[in-house]
C-alpha cells in the first residue's frame, strides 16, 4: 500500500514534468480571428479599406487607431470636416470638440479633428508600406497591379498629408525609428514622382474592378496636385502665406485634367444619380443609375457587408433629420448644414435681406419649383420641411438655417428600405391617409404597420389587405377603431420594416463617396488655362465649364473667369471635401482680407483669421512622441 | 517567556487588586486547592494568570510566584486564562496541589504564516509580511472576502465597488508599482497562483471564495518576500489559505447568516419639479426669434409633476446570507463542508446578485503521517442581473416636471412610459430611465470550479527531506444574456438580443523539495522547485435585433444585424525557484530567494526573467542584553531587498507580427465580391519583462508582554522598463499607441501598524489597531531620448487629453490649464460671451480664460497653447490612515473601523460633462414642437456656464482635493452559549455599514474605483447597508 502511493504519486509527478515543458512558452496564435501569415489578398484589401472602414468590424470595433471615437475620426469624415467645416461651405450644430474647432476656426495644436486627420493618413501609409515591403520584389502580372494601385493609396495620404500638415514625417518602410521629416516641396516631388511611376503599371481607365482604380485616378490626382503647386512648392511652405515663392505648373495641371476627361470616364447625364443608394450601379445589376461611368474613386459603403459611421452614413445621418423627405436611412443626426455663404452660390438674397428669391414661394416642392427657379439641379437643398428661418444665426440649431440634401440612401428608381413613421390627426372612427409620404412605390415591397392610438386597438387595412401588404403606387392606409375612447389626438403609424428591400439597411447606407470624379477635371482644367496654362487641342475652358452646366441644366456661361470657376466648383462639389483647399489657392482662407462667411473666425458677421492656420498643426501628442519633428509656425 | 523585574512588579500590582475584588466572594464551604501556573516552555511561573471555576464567576488570579489558592468543590473544573497563551481546563478531581503548564499561544508571534511554497513562523519571517485572520467580532457585511480587509493593513488599499451587488474591488499594495500593466496583486489560494482575469459575473479571484471559509489572508508586502513568485509579484502577493477539518474532531456544524439592508443616502443633487420649471420661465421668458415662436410655446412643454427620478430607480435593497459548516474528521481523515447561498438586490432596481457556493475540503494523512494530503474543491454558481448603467444618468438628467407613465395614447409604441418623442412621432431625446430598467434585461450566469490537489511527503530514511507537489486548475464559464424589448426607445423598433460568453480555465503544477536541517546553533532550510502554468481564455459575442417575420406570418422572431466574434487566447508560464533559510542561534536571520520565470508573452531573448531577493533579521530581544528588559517583549529589525517582474500586459501575442482578420460588416468590396481584410496588429518585438527592484527595512516590535505589537517598514520600490501604451512616432507601427517598455518609476514610503490590547479583563476587552502608511510615487524617466517636456497621455473627460505621465510627477498627473477667475471669484469661461445681454461685446478667448504661463504670445496676443498646461496633483494620496476598534464587556462586542486618505485628487468629469446650463443646455430645440427637457446638477447651476468651447475641459478647475475620512462599519454584537441545548454558542450582530464619510469633494464620492483612473464620471452611489446577522454553532 505504502509504495503504491508513493508510484503514484512519482508517476503522477513525472508524467506531468514531462509533458509540460519549456517548449510550451514557444506560442502561435490560436485564436481564429488572428493569423501570422501575410495574405497578399487580404492585405490588398486592406489597404483599399483603410479609406472605406474605420477598423476590422463593421461599423465599429477593433479599430485602426486607438485613443479616439472610432466612426467620429475615420479617414472621410475627418477630411470632410477639415476641408468643408472650416470654409464657406458646411457648419456643424453639436458640441462636439472637433467639429467646433473647425466650424469657427479656432483648433488647436490638441484639437481631435487634426490629431484624428493626422493618424489616419498616417495608417493608410503604413499599412500600404507593410503591403509594398511584403510584396518587394514579386512580379506577376496580378501583384504589379496591386502594388502600383497600393502606391497610388499611399500617394494619395501624403498628398493629403502634404495638403494639411505641410513638413510631416516621411517613411517608406515600418520601422520602429522614428521618422525625419520631409519638406512639404520635397514631398510634393515624391507625391508627383510616385503618380508618375505607378500610373504606368495601372489599369486602363474603367477596365479595373469597381472599386479599385485605375490610371484615370492617377491623373486625376495628378491634375489636383499640379494645379497647386504653387502652395505646395512656396517657401512659405511652412504655412503663413498661401503661394509665395513657389512654383507653378499651369501646363501640367491642363494636360493631366485633359487626359482624365479624355479617358473615357464621362459626366454622368444625372447630378442626382451620384450620391444615391445605388450609385455602385454594379452590384445590383437591376438599377438604371449610371453613376459608375463617372466615379473614378468610390469610397464603399453596404448597409450589411461595408459598415462605417464615418463614410456615407456620415454623409446621409449628419444631414437629415425626422421631418425631412425621405433620405431612405434611420439615421437623423441633425448635424451639418449649410452656411448661408454657400446658398449665395446659388441664389441671390432679395432686397429685404430677409429671404432668397426663388427660394420662398409657399408651399414650394424642391424638386418641382425651387431647381426651375435657379435653373440649376445641382441645388439640393431643403428648405420647406423643417427650416423655421433661414439665417443660420444659430449655429447649433440645425433648423435655422439650409439643410443639403445632397446626399440619400434612396435609390435612383426611388426605392428604399422604409423606415417612415408618418403622422395625422385623425377623428374618431376611421381615419384614412392617402399617399403617405416617402413610401417606395417599387412594387413588391411588403411592410407591416402597427398603429396605436388612444390606447385603443386597431386594425389595419391597407388596400383591402392585412398588415402585410404590398403596395403600388398610392396607398391607402384605414385605421379603424377598435375599443377604447377617442379623441381627436395623433394617430401614429410606424411602419416597422419591409421585407424584400431595395436598399441593404434600415440605418447603415448603400451610398458609395464618390471620392474622385471626373467632374473634377473640367474645372481643373478651366482653371489651370486660366491661370496661363496652355490649352491641350485648343479645348476651351469655358466648353469645360459649360459641360458641367449643361449637365445640370443650367443656363450655359458666356464668360468665365477665375472667381467664376471658383464658385462653379462650389456648386459642382459643395459638401464633398475640396472647399479648403480651393479657398488656400485662391488665397480666400488664412490671411485673405475681404472674403467672409457667416461665423468665419467665430463672428456672426465672419471675421478674418490669421494665414497660419493655412496648415493644420503637428498634433501635440505627435510632437511629443516624434521629436524630429518641428511644430508648423504660428501654433 | 522571560521574565522582568518591571512585569513582576506590574502584575503584583494587577494580581493584589484582583485578589481583593475576587477575594471577597470565595468564602464557601468546599475544598483549598492550591497551585502554581507555569511556562510549559521554560517552567517560570506566571503571574497575574486567572483561575476560573468553570460554570460560576469565582476565580482568582496568579501571585508573583505564579501560585494561587482558590477553594471549589471538589469535582469542579478550573478554567486557567494567561493572555498569549492557550487557555485550559483542569478538573480537579479531589487533588490539593495542582501544577498547571500554560502554552504559548501568541497570535502574533507563535503562529505560522504562510508565505511563498511554505509556512513560516511569524517571528521568524525576515520580509514584510501581514497576516490576518477575519474578525468574527466586527467584519460588517462581507459578501465578497475583500470587504474584510478594507483599512486593515497599512499600505493595503482596497476600494470596493458602488452599489453594484457582486461588484470587485480594486487593492492596491504600497500603490502600485505599474503603469499601464496591471497593478493588482497576485492571489495564491491554497498554494494555487489565480488568473486575475475575471469572467461574466465573477469579478476576481476574491469571488470565488466564501468568506465564512477563510482561514487567513496573509499579505506579503515587499520583495524579499515576493520574489519567490518572480514575475507576478510585483503588486504585493495575497495569500489565502482556506479551513480544514479538524483530526480527530467531531463533527461539528455551524451557521452563519444575515440579512442587510442597502440604502442610498447620497446621490447628485438635481432640481425638483417646480425648481426645474422656475429655471425654465427665467430661461425662456420672451419670443424665440429663431423659432420664430413665443417661448411659451417652449414653457408649454413642461410637465405638471414633481418626479423624483432617484426614487423612482433607487429601491432599499434587501440581501440575505446563509453559510452552513459542517466540520470533523471521519475515519481520521479531517474534512470540512460548507455551503452559502446569497442573494442581493443592487440599490437599483432590478440588479441582483445570487450565488451558491460550496466547498469540500479533505485532508488524510498516510503512511504514519509521513504524507499529508490536501484535496480542495470548490464550486460556485453566480446569477447576476445588471440594472443599465445609464439610468442612474437618466434619473440625474430627466426633466422633473415629466410623469413616469402617460396615459396619453401616443406613448403606446414605448409600452405607456413617458418619453420624449417628435411632434411626428419619432423618438429622441433621454430616454425614461423606468423604462429602460423594465424594458431590458442583462443576465450573467458564472460557473466556477477550483480543484486542488496538495502532497506534502517526509522521505521515511530522511525525515528532514519533504517532497511537495500541488496540481490545480480553476475553470469557469460566464454567459451574459441581453434581451431589450422592442417597445424601449433605445433599440426601436427591433429591440435586440445576444450574449456574450467567456470560458477559460489555468491549469497549474508546483512541486519542490525542501530539506530543513538543524544543526547545534544553526538551523538551515533549503527549497527548491519547478512550477507550470498554462492560462486559456475563450469568448463569444453575438448580438442580434429582433424582426416579426412577416413572410412567414407566424410571428416568429428573426435575426437582424446579427454578430459574432468567437475569439481564443493562451499563455503558459513556466518556472524554477529555490529558496535558503539560515538562522544562527535564533538570532540571525538570513533569507535567500531565487526565481527564473519564462513567460510566452515574451520573445525567446526577453523571455527569461531572474528575480533574487535576500534578506536579514535580527530578533534584538534574543540578546542577552535585552532578554531582562521589561518593556520590550518582541524586537525584531528586518532588512530584505529583492527583484519581481511584470508580465501581465493584457495582451498574449504582443512581441510578434500577427494579422487581424475582419469580421462581419467590414468587408471590401471590388466589383460585386467581398473580400475579407487582413491587418498587422501593432507589435513591439522589444517587448520585456517590467522589473521592479525593492529596498525595505522594516522594525517589528512589542511592549508589554506582546500587549501592544506593532512594526514599521521604510521603503523604496523601483520600476524599471515600465509597460505601458504609448503614442508612438506616426509610421512607425500599425497603430498610433503601442505597448512599450518606457520608463522607471519610484515608489517610497513609510508604513506603521501598531495594535494593542489596550484594556484585557475578565469582563472587559479593548482592542485598537491603528495603522498609517505614507507613499510618494515619481515617475522618474519616460523613454530615454525624449525631451524633458514628454509626457505620456493616460486619460480625460470624453474630450481631450488633461491626465499624463511626466518625469518628476506622481502617476496620473493632471496636466491642465490655470483658470482664471474674474472679480467675484467665478470661473472665467473660454468660448463664453463676455456679457450675454450684449452678445457685441465678444467673448471670452482661451487667453482670458487661462494663464499664460510660459508668458510666449504671437501677433501681442498671449499665445495660450499645451505648453502653458501645468502638473497639477493626482489621484495619489500623500496619507492613507486606518484604525479599528474593539471592544468586549461580558457577551455584548462593540466594534468600528474607519479609514482616510489625504491629498488624493480628482477630475470631476460629472460636473464637466454637465456643466452647460443655458438655454440650449437645458432645453434641446431639435424644432418646433420636438423638445427635449434637461435637468442639470445643482452644482452646475451654481456656475452657470453658458457652453460649447471645449477647452474648459482642460481646466485646473476641475481638479478637485478628494480627501476623505469614511467610517467603514460599526458593529454591536451579542454572545450567547448553550441556548436551547442543542445550539452550544452563538452571536448576534448588527452592523451598520458606510455610514458617512467627510470630505469635501463636489462629485458624489472622493473614494474612486473603476477604469479611469483619477477622471471621477461616477453617479453610481455607495450605498449604506445595515446588517443584522447571527452565527450558530452547533
Amino acid at each position: 500500500m505504502k509504495n503504491n502511493i508513493l508510484y503514484i504519486v512519482a508517476f503522477i509527478v513525472l508524467s506531468v514534468f514531462v509533458s509540460s515543458c519549456v517548449d510550451d512558452l514557444n506560442v502561435t496564435p490560436i485564436n481564429p480571428q488572428k493569423s501570422q501569415v501575410f495574405n497578399q489578398e487580404e492585405v490588398f484589401a486592406k489597404t483599399y479599406a483603410s479609406f472605406t472602414l474605420t477598423g476590422q468590424e463593421g461599423p465599429a470595433g477593433n479599430s485602426d487607431i486607438a485613443g479616439l471615437d472610432e466612426g467620429r475620426f475615420s479617414v472621410y469624415r475627418c477630411l470632410w470636416n477639415c476641408m468643408e467645416l472650416s470654409t464657406d461651405e458646411a457648419i456643424w450644430c453639436w458640441p462636439d470638440a472637433e467639429a467646433i474647432e473647425l466650424n469657427f476656426n479656432t483648433w488647436t495644436t490638441q484639437s481631435t479633428s487634426v490629431n484624428g486627420m493626422y493618424s489616419r493618413l498616417c495608417f493608410v501609409i503604413t499599412i500600404c508600406n507593410h503591403f509594398l515591403e511584403q510584396t518587394n520584389g514579386k512580379t506577376d502580372a496580378a501583384t504589379i497591379k496591386e502594388r502600383a494601385e497600393v502606391r497610388f493609396l499611399r500617394a494619395l495620404g501624403y498628398y493629403y498629408l502634404m495638403d494639411m500638415f505641410g513638413n510631416v514625417p516621411f517613411s517608406e518602410v515600418v520601422s520602429t525609428d522614428a521618422p525625419k521629416p520631409i519638406l512639404r516641396a520635397k514631398l510634393f516631388e515624391y507625391v508627383e514622382k510616385e503618380l508618375l511611376e505607378c500610373q504606368v503599371d495601372m489599369y486602363e481607365p474603367r477596365t479595373a474592378p469597381y472599386y479599385r482604380v485605375d490610371k484615370a485616378a492617377a491623373w486625376l490626382l495628378l491634375s489636383r496636385l499640379y494645379l497647386n503647386a504653387e502652395v505646395y512648392t512656396s517657401v512659405a511652405a511652412s504655412g503663413t502665406s498661401a503661394a509665395v515663392g513657389g512654383t507653378p505648373r499651369w501646363d501640367d495641371a491642363a494636360i493631366y485634367a485633359k487626359k482624365v476627361i479624355d479617358s473615357g470616364y464621362v459626366l454622368n447625364p444625372s447630378y442626382r444619380q451620384l450620391f444615391m443608394a445605388d450609385n455602385a450601379g454594379v452590384i445590383d445589376q437591376s438599377t438604371t443609375n449610371t453613376a459608375p461611368q463617372e466615379i473614378i474613386f468610390p469610397i464603399a459603403a453596404d448597409g450589411i457587408k461595408t459598415k462605417s459611421y464615418g463614410t456615407s452614413v456620415f454623409l446621409i445621418g449628419s444631414t437629415h433629420k425626422t421631418g425631412m423627405v425621405n433620405w431612405g436611412s434611420k439615421q437623423n443626426w441633425a448635424g451639418n448644414k449649410a452656411r448661408t455663404s454657400l446658398i449665395k452660390k446659388f441664389f441671390v438674397i432679395n432686397s429685404s435681406g430677409t429671404g432668397i428669391n426663388g427660394f420662398f414661394s409657399n408651399g414650394a416642392d424642391l424638386t418641382t419649383s425651387i431647381q426651375p427657379a435657379i435653373k440649376d439641379n445641382r441645388a439640393l437643398f431643403d428648405k420647406k420641411s423643417i427650416s423655421t428661418t433661414v439665417a443660420n444665426s444659430t449655429p447649433s440649431l440645425f433648423s435655422d438655417g439650409y439643410q443639403v440634401i445632397k446626399f440619400t440612401n434612396v435609390r435612383s428608381d426611388n426605392g428604399s428600405i422604409l423606415t417612415i413613421k408618418t403622422a395625422g390627426t385623425a377623428a374618431a372612427g376611421t381615419a384614412t391617409y392617402t399617399n403617405v409620404t416617402g413610401i417606395g412605390s417599387k412594387s413588391g415591397i411588403e411592410a407591416i404597420f402597427t398603429i396605436s392610438r388612444d390606447a385603443g386597438v386597431y386594425t389595419v387595412n391597407v388596400n383591402g389587405k392585412g398588415s402585410g401588404f404590398i403596395p403600388t403606387e398610392t396607398i391607402t392606409i384605414k385605421g379603424t377603431l377598435l375599443g377604447g375612447t377617442s379623441t381627436a389626438n395623433d394617430l401614429i403609424i410606424t411602419i416597422q420594416t419591409v421585407l424584400t428591400t431595395t436598399t441593404s439597411d434600415i440605418d447603415f447606407t448603400d451610398m458609395d463617396v464618390p471620392f474622385m470624379r471626373v467632374a473634377e477635371a473640367y474645372l481643373t482644367y478651366a482653371e489651370a488655362v486660366l491661370r496661363g496654362g496652355t490649352k491641350v487641342s485648343g479645348y476651351e475652358p469655358l466648353t469645360a465649364i459649360n459641360a458641367l452646366r449643361s449637365r445640370a441644366s443650367a443656363t450655359a456661361k458666356a464668360t468665365i473667369d477665375l472667381q467664376g470657376v471658383l464658385d462653379e466648383k462650389s456648386r459642382e462639389f459643395y459638401f464633398e471635401g475640396q472647399r479648403r483647399t480651393d479657398l488656400i489657392r485662391y488665397n480666400q482662407f488664412g490671411g485673405a482680407t475681404g472674403v467672409t462667411w457667416d461665423w468665419k473666425g467665430n463672428v456672426v458677421g465672419g471675421t478674418d483669421f490669421p494665414a497660419y492656420f493655412n496648415l493644420f498643426p503637428i498634433p501635440s501628442t505627435e510632437l511629443n512622441a516624434n521629436p524630429n519633428l518641428k511644430q508648423n509656425p504660428g501654433y | 517567556m522571560k521574565y522582568s523585574h518591571f512585569k513582576l512588579k506590574l502584575r503584583a500590582v494587577v494580581g493584589v487588586i484582583v485578589m481583593f475584588v475576587l477575594g471577597l466572594s470565595a468564602n464557601a464551604q468546599q475544598i483549598s486547592v492550591s497551585g502554581v501556573v507555569k511556562d510549559a516552555a521554560n517552567g517560570e511561573p506566571i503571574l497575574g494568570a486567572s483561575i476560573l471555576q468553570k460554570g460560576t464567576n469565582k476565580g482568582i488570579i496568579t501571585n508573583v510566584d505564579g501560585a494561587f489558592t482558590i477553594s471549589v468543590p471538589s469535582n469542579a473544573t478550573l478554567v486557567v486564562k494567561y493572555l498569549g497563551y492557550l487557555t485550559v481546563e483542569v478538573p480537579v478531581v479531589g487533588k490539593k496541589t495542582i501544577v498547571i503548564q500554560l502554552k504559548e499561544n501568541s497570535v502574533a508571534l507563535g503562529e505560522v504564516v504562510a508565505i511563498g511554497y511554505g509556512v513560516v513562523k511569524k517571528n521568524d519571517a525576515t520580509g514584510s509580511i501581514t497576516a490576518i485572520k477575519p474578525d468574527k467580532m466586527n467584519k460588517g457585511l462581507t459578501s465578497n472576502a475583500q470587504d474584510m480587509i478594507v483599512g486593515k493593513i497599512a499600505g493595503v488599499s482596497v476600494i470596493t465597488g458602488g452599489g453594484t451587488p457582486g461588484g470587485s474591488a480594486t487593492i492596491r499594495i504600497r500603490g502600485g508599482s505599474s503603469l499601464n500593466a496591471s497593478n493588482d496583486p497576485l492571489f495564491v489560494i491554497d498554494g494555487l497562483a489565480m488568473d486575475n482575469d475575471g469572467i461574466q459575473g465573477v469579478a476576481n479571484p476574491l469571488s470565488t471564495i466564501n468568506p465564512n471559509d477563510i482561514e487567513s489572508f496573509t499579505v506579503l508586502k515587499d520583495a524579499s518576500a515576493t520574489a519567490i513568485y518572480g514575475s507576478r509579484a510585483s503588486n504585493g502577493v495575497i495569500i489565502i489559505t482556506t479551513k480544514k477539518g479538524d483530526k480527530n474532531g467531531k463533527l461539528k456544524i455551524s451557521y452563519d447568516g444575515n440579512t442587510s439592508i442597502s440604502k442610498v443616502n447620497n446621490s447628485i443633487k438635481v432640481l425638483n419639479g417646480d425648481q426645474f420649471r422656475d429655471i425654465i420661465n427665467t430661461l425662456y421668458p420672451g419670443t424665440d426669434a429663431k423659432l420664430a415662436k413665443s417661448d411659451s410655446v417652449t414653457r408649454s412643454y413642461l410637465g405638471k409633476e414633481n418626479t423624483n427620478w432617484y426614487d423612482q430607480i433607487f429601491q432599499t435593497a434587501i440581501s440575505h446570507d446563509h453559510n452552513l459548516t459542517a466540520m470533523g474528521s471521519w475515519k481520521k481523515t479531517p474534512y470540512r463542508v460548507s455551503v452559502g447561498y446569497t442573494n442581493t438586490d443592487g440599490i437599483v432596481k432590478t440588479s441582483n446578485f445570487e450565488r451558491f457556493i460550496g466547498s469540500v475540503n479533505l485532508s488524510p494523512s498516510f503512511l504514519d503521517d509521513h504524507l499529508k494530503v490536501n484535496l480542495m474543491a470548490k464550486g460556485m454558481l453566480v446569477r447576476n442581473r445588471y440594472a443599465d448603467g445609464g439610468v442612474v444618468g437618466a434619473a440625474m438628467t430627466m426633466d422633473p416636471t415629466q410623469p413616469v407613465r402617460s396615459t396619453d395614447p401616443k406613448f403606446n409604441i414605448y409600452g405607456g412610459y413617458f418619453q420624449w418623442r417628435a411632434v411626428n412621432g419619432t423618438n429622441f431625446g433621454i430616454n425614461n430611465p423606468v423604462a429602460t430598467l423594465n424594458q431590458k434585461s442583462d443576465v450573467s450566469k458564472a460557473k466556477d470550479l477550483i480543484l486542488n490537489a496538495d502532497f506534502d511527503y517526509k522521505f521515511h530514511f530522511l525525515p528532514d527531506l519533504r517532497a511537495h507537489l500541488n496540481l490545480g486548475m480553476e475553470t469557469s464559464e460566464g454567459t451574459q444574456t441581453l434581451y431589450i424589448d422592442s417597445l424601449a426607445l433605445s433599440d426601436s423598433p427591433y429591440g435586440r438580443q445576444g450574449f456574450q460568453t467567456k470560458s477559460k480555465y489555468n491549469k497549474s503544477l508546483s512541486a519542490y523539495l525542501q530539506y530543513a536541517k538543524e544543526i547545534g546553533k544553526h538551523k538551515f532550510d533549503v527549497m527548491g522547485g519547478y512550477e507550470w502554468q498554462h492560462f486559456y481564455n475563450q469568448g463569444n459575442n453575438e448580438y442580434q435585433g429582433l424582426v416579426k417575420n412577416v413572410v412567414s406570418k407566424t410571428g416568429d422572431l428573426v435575426g437582424y444585424n446579427y454578430k459574432n466574434d468567437l475569439w481564443k487566447t493562451e499563455n503558459y508560464l513556466v518556472s524554477f525557484f529555490g529558496r535558503l533559510n539560515y538562522s544562527f542561534d535564533s538570532k540571525y536571520l538570513f533569507t535567500f530567494t531565487l526565481r527564473d520565470d519564462g513567460s510566452s508573452r515574451f520573445r525567446p531573448e526577453n523571455r527569461w526573467g531572474l528575480f533574487p531577493a535576500t534578506a536579514v533579521a535580527w530578533k534584538v530581544n534574543e540578546e542577552d542584553f535585552m532578554k531582562d528588559n521589561k518593556v520590550v517583549s518582541d524586537l525584531k529589525v528586518r532588512l530584505g531587498y529583492g527583484v519581481t517582474g511584470q508580465q501581465n500586459i493584457g495582451y498574449d501575442y504582443a512581441y510578434f507580427p500577427i494579422y487581424t482578420t475582419n469580421i462581419v460588416g467590414a468587408f471590401q468590396p471590388f466589383d460585386s465580391t467581398y473580400y475579407s481584410t487582413s491587418r498587422p496588429d501593432a507589435y513591439n518585438k522589444n517587448l520585456k519583462w517590467e522589473v521592479t527592484t525593492t529596498y525595505n527595512a522594516g522594525l517589528d516590535f512589542g511592549f508589554l508582554n506582546n500587549r501592544i505589537l506593532g512594526s514599521i517598514d521604510l521603503y523604496r520600490r523601483t520600476s524599471n522598463d515600465l509597460l505601458n501604451e504609448v503614442a508612438v512616432p506616426a509610421l512607425t507601427n500599425f497603430k498610433n499607441r503601442v505597448i512599450s517598455n518606457i520608463g522607471v518609476l519610484e515608489n517610497t514610503g513609510l508604513e506603521f501598524t501598531i495594535n494593542a490590547k489596550a484594556i484585557s479583563t475578565r469582563d472587559l476587552t479593548w482592542e485598537i489597531g491603528f495603522n498609517t502608511a505614507f507613499n510618494k510615487n515619481t515617475v522618474k524617466q519616460l523613454i530615454s531620448g525624449q525631451g524633458a517636456d514628454y509626457w505620456v497621455e493616460t486619460g480625460g473627460p470624453f474630450q481631450g487629453t488633461t491626465q499624463v505621465y511626466h518625469a518628476g510627477q506622481p502617476t496620473y498627473s493632471f496636466y491642465v490649464y490655470k483658470q482664471k477667475y474674474d472679480a467675484n471669484g467665478h470661473v472665467i469661461e473660454t468660448g463664453a460671451l463676455k456679457d450675454p445681454a450684449n452678445p457685441s461685446a465678444g467673448k471670452y478667448e482661451l487667453s482670458d480664460a487661462f494663464e499664460n504661463l510660459n508668458g510666449d504670445s504671437v501677433g501681442g496676443k498671449p499665445l495660450i497653447n499645451e505648453k502653458d498646461k501645468y502638473y497639477n496633483h493626482s489621484i495619489n494620496p500623500d496619507v492613507t490612515l486606518g484604525l479599528s476598534s474593539k471592544l468586549i464587556y461580558k457577551n455584548f462586542d462593540f466594534g468600528f473601523s474607519l479609514h482616510a486618505s489625504i491629498g488624493n485628487y480628482l477630475y470631476n468629469s460629472v460636473q464637466t460633462g454637465n456643466y452647460y446650463v443655458g438655454r440650449d443646455g437645458v432645453a434641446a430645440i431639435y424644432s418646433t414642437g420636438s423638445i427635449c427637457f434637461i435637468n442639470k446638477p445643482v452644482s452646475s447651476l451654481n456656475n452657470g456656464f453658458q457652453g460649447s468651447d471645449p477647452n474648459i475641459y482642460l481646466s485646473d478647475y476641475f481638479v478637485q482635493n478628494a480627501s476623505f475620512l469614511r467610517l467603514d462599519n460599526v458593529t454591536v454584537g451579542y454572545s450567547f452559549k448553550n441556548l436551547f441545548k442543542v445550539i452550544s454558542s452563538g452571536r448576534i450582530y448588527a452592523t451598520v455599514q458606510n455610514p458617512f464619510i467627510l470630505t469635501n469633494y463636489k462629485g458624489l464620492d472622493p473614494e474612486q474605483y473603476g477604469d479611469h483612473v483619477g477622471i471621477d464620471n461616477n453617479i453610481y452611489p455607495r450605498p449604506m447597508i445595515t446588517v443584522f446577522g447571527l452565527s450558530l454553532n452547533f
